[in-house]
């Protein structure tokens, strides 16, 4: 973290276009300040459209920890198979690995230290799901366990 | 006793039939996302798919001739090269994505890949439509197809509030992601009112000789199995609200949907769910496959008929055998049928009023239907359809990509 400052700053490019010197001389300040209204919309649905993206990410993966949670603690249960339990972390795992690529090719979300974060959680729910497709091929019930309590990122948990 | 026969089997096959990959991945992506809200959605489709259906029932008593025939006849080659290309377009992506439905139905079962199992389940799609005739096949899908009915007891073990679920019927705006909402709404409906599906009824009815005396079998079918069949869309729709909404669960692949019957069902439920998607997926495939050798055959002026001895129907047996491999190929190309599935649907809304526009003039052609046209509230209700299809062509490709 070092250079990093941990204060949650607001990211730079939401900030409200500046103009430095008059950008349209010559006509009316009505005109001016509709102009100005106009940049500035545009700058908050720039800075939306980041934001949504961000929390569309979010939702995924919080739905994806959701899920790995809800089928090892079906497969502890007894209430669904191992094929079951395998075929799904594996697609939870590929869904996973698609929302990290998603997150890890936008210079504009690993900038924004909210979604570095993400990014970082959904390689350590990788991580985790690796370990419990293995688990689950060896039947190996308390390491699912243990693994099922370190699930890093679930709906409404925050880090 | 015949026709009281024939209309019970054609009850059980809509409800039965009813279901498929973009009814099951719509509706449980809605539960998910906006619990009962989306309800009203469901049931504006589930009105709308019975007018038509109905309409193309009497339209081909009458006329002896399918929707594709008639279009080609009444407006010329020319213009039938749109609708037809734009049906056959679809029809390969929703096919792609019904195999890809029953392929994921049966590795929740098995464990076997998805693409290893793509190209048997195209070869049985193949050798039903070679061996089997019209009624087999559209009874055979429709009664297997009741296994989809476990998403109404499902829904009905959860016990969800009732006036939940009425409010639900009634359309409201969402307090959150309006794109999303709005996306959905217009998904389902395009799930639900495919044109494939107005060009099969049609078809089947020439199948099956309807005659003009049993046009109240038509009526009758195509209302209450419509009815009955949106019921269990509802059903899939209401498990998922109460199941994976809570839960936080949305759904990206089938895998996680079927994690909706685990609490209804215990251990037998991710049998049942796959049992209720591989039927379901592998019956519209069939039906899909049929109707693409029904289209490009009746556009061209080829025999036709699944009914007819192959050797009768070389040219329509070709067209079905063609459309069924580019299918394959697209589904062994990985793509996930889930997605593919969202743009097939996305693509359905977009084609509807080139399906919809033609079937107006001529339900009002005497040439036609003689004295069965439409009277003034049909006329109304399908101009009315036919302009908020349009509207809702316009709407889709944006709505794509802002909530898709």
């Amino acid at each position: 973290m070092t250079g990093m400052s941990l204060r949650p700053a607001r990211p730079t490019h939401c900030l409200p276009p500046v103009a430095a010197h008059p950008v349209l001389p010559g006509l009316g300040s009505s005109v001016r300040v509709l102009a100005a209204c106009v940049a500035l919309a545009c700058g908050q649905v720039g800075c939306r459209g980041h934001d949504a993206r961000l929390d569309q990410h979010r939702k995924s993966l919080e739905s994806l920890g959701a899920t790995t949670a809800a089928t090892v603690d079906g497969w502890l249960g007894g209430q669904v198979s191992g094929t079951y339990a395998r075929a799904t972390l594996e697609r939870t795992l590929q869904l996973v690995d698609q929302e990290r690529s998603a997150l890890a090719t936008s210079p504009e979300m690993l900038q924004d230290p909210r979604g570095a974060a993400l990014s970082e959680r959904a390689e350590r729910l990788s991580r985790l799901l690796a370990a419990l497709l293995l688990d689950v091929a060896s039947a190996n019930g308390p390491s699912a366990r243990q693994h099922a309590g370190e699930i890093p990122i679930r709906p409404g948990a925050r880090p | 006793v015949s026709a009281i026969v024939d209309l019970v089997l054609g009850i059980v096959t809509s409800i039965g039939g009813f279901v498929e990959v973009g009814s099951i991945s719509t509706s449980a992506q809605a539960g998910s996302e906006f619990g009962f809200q989306l309800l009203w959605a469901i049931l504006v489709a589930a009105l709308m798919l019975a007018m038509l259906n109905e309409m193309s029932g009497r339209f081909a008593t009458i006329s002896r001739r399918s929707l594709v025939s008639a279009v080609r006849e009444r407006f010329g080659i020319h213009f039938q090269l749109v609708p037809l290309g734009a049906e056959l377009l679809i029809d390969v992506l929703l096919l792609a994505a019904e195999v890809g439905g029953a392929a994921i139905a049966l590795r929740l079962l098995t464990g076997v890949g998805f693409l290893w199992v793509v190209v048997p389940l195209g070869l049985l799609a193949w050798l039903i439509l070679w061996l089997c005739g019209f009624s087999a096949i559209e009874h055979g899908i429709g009664l297997l197809g009741l296994v989809t009915l476990s998403f109404v007891v499902a829904a009905w073990k959860l016990g969800p509030d009732v006036g939940d679920v009425t409010r639900g019927l009634m359309p409201s705006l969402p307090d959150h992601d309006w794109e999303r909402y709005a996306f959905l709404a217009v998904s389902i409906m395009g799930a639900t009112v495919s044109p494939y599906l107005l060009n099969f009824y049609s078809s089947g009815t020439i199948e099956e000789k309807l005659t003009e005396k049993e046009l109240w079998v038509n009526t009758t079918t195509g209302y209450a199995g419509t009815a009955f069949g949106s019921v269990v869309s509802m059903g899939v729709l209401v498990t998922s609200a109460m199941v994976l909404g809570p839960r936080h669960i949305l759904v990206d692949s089938y895998e996680q949907a079927a994690l909706m019957f685990v609490p209804p069902f215990g251990t037998w439920g991710i049998a049942l769910f796959a049992a209720a998607l591989g039927v379901g997926c592998f019956g519209a495939a069939v039906e899909i496959t049929l109707n693409a050798g029904y289209a490009l055959s009746q556009a061209f002026g080829w025999s036709w008929g699944a009914n007819k001895p192959r050797r009768e129907a070389a040219r329509f047996t070709f067209a079905f055998t063609t459309v069924l491999a580019g299918a394959l190929l697209v589904a062994l190309s990985g793509v996930d049928p889930l997605r593919l599935t969202m743009v097939s649907v996305a693509l359905t809304v977009v084609a509807m009023p080139a399906v919809v526009l033609p079937f107006l003039v001529l339900m009002n052609d005497d040439k036609f239907v003689k004295e069965h046209k439409s009277g003034a509230l049909g006329n109304g209700l399908l101009a009315a359809l036919t302009i908020f299809a349009a509207l809702l062509a316009l709407v889709v490709v944006p709505l794509e990509i802002l909530g898709g």
